[in-house]
């Protein structure tokens, strides 16, 4: 790999070249901790994440995370819509980390896929696609990867009850009287 | 049909006891170990508590091999399937252990992942209480199942009831 020979940046000059770039995107953004936040809307993530990749100032090489939320009855100002998926990168060349939070209306769950840009990203969209139900747009594989493939509900949506909807009795394939 | 019709009941009788005594004595455990009852049956079998003792410490991974299972740990919804086969493939007789609260009722665990009592769908001969159990319990648990072998008539099992 070759040696990116652009000197580093700090948080105040990220900021500044993403609000250059993507001035209309951007609703909000905060430094805070060694951390930059980011809310955009679900359709600006595929432009915000290839630019944060292959951008040779920023230089995120590295895709640590995709985690999802419910802010079902969440009072703040700051939430736009009922779901966010929230994305983390890190650049090794400035010691940079970005979290990303592209809000997602109920509505119409969905999103585009990072798989393209970050292959690690590929099973962590199919952990949100089956505790929220959030459809990743042009994913390889958009399957369930944690809970059995007939199970039928989004067990980390927030009117989903802890003890589920009788999932766990039912075994309609399974029956030791069959044989 | 039988052997009871061709020999005896006094025969059959002490075939009984031959083969119990033989049955209970070595009973080759199939562990399916998936939480930390897994780890209390380890120490179970190592020479401080010595399941050897009661002639069970041949532990065998494969359940074609075995006669004794033991469900130790929380058995999730998408793993149910799989420990239903792995019954069924232990030849008969064969007997079942539910080791801790998980196994047993679901314990702390009252959610939509989890099988709460795997009895729901396989056939349970003794539950030890306890989150682990006690290796002590352990223990107790193989007599209690070496008990229910001594008193089990071979017939029984040939005729499949």
């Amino acid at each position: 790999m070759e040696v990116n020979s652009v000197p580093e940046l700090g948080y105040e000059e990220l900021v500044t070249i993403l609000q250059e770039k993507f001035a209309h995107q951007i609703i909000k953004d905060e430094i805070f901790r060694d951390l930059l936040n980011l809310d955009i809307y679900s359709k600006d993530i595929l432009d915000i994440v290839a630019f944060l990749r292959d951008d040779s100032r920023l230089d995120f090489q590295l895709f640590v995370d995709i985690s999802g939320v419910d802010y079902l009855e969440y009072q703040d100002d700051s939430i736009l819509e009922r779901f966010a998926v929230i994305y983390i990168f890190y650049s090794f060349h400035n010691n940079l980390r970005i979290k990303i939070r592209a809000f997602i209306s109920e509505q119409k769950a969905e999103i585009e896929s990072i798989s393209q840009f970050y292959q690690g990203a590929n099973w962590p969209e199919r952990e949100v696609y089956d505790m929220y139900g959030i459809h990743f747009r042009n994913h390889p594989d958009l399957k369930r990867i944690l809970m059995p493939e007939d199970f039928g509900a989004n067990p980390l949506r927030k009117d989903y009850p802890l003890q589920g909807r009788g999932e766990r009795d039912r075994f309609p394939d399974y029956n030791l009287e069959k044989e | 049909m039988g052997i009871e019709s061709r020999l005896g009941s006094y025969f059959t009788t002490k075939l009984d006891k031959i083969v119990n005594w033989g049955r209970k004595n070595s009973l080759w455990p199939m562990p399916f170990g998936t939480a930390c009852c897994a780890i209390e049956f380890m120490s179970t079998l190592c020479s401080r508590f010595d399941y050897a003792r009661f002639g069970a410490e041949v532990i065998r991974f494969s359940p074609r091999q075995s006669d004794l299972l033991i469900v130790a740990g929380r058995i999730a919804i998408k793993q149910m399937p799989v420990l239903i086969k792995i019954y069924e493939q232990m030849p008969e007789p064969k007997w079942v252990m539910s080791v801790g609260a998980c196994a047993s009722s679901g314990g702390t665990f009252d959610t939509y992942t989890l099988v709460q009592g795997i009895d729901r769908f396989i056939p349970v001969d003794v539950y030890l209480a306890g989150c682990p159990p006690r290796p002590e319990a352990f223990i107790d648990a193989l007599l209690f199942i070496q008990n229910k072998i001594s008193q089990e008539r071979i017939q029984d099992k040939i005729h499949g009831s």
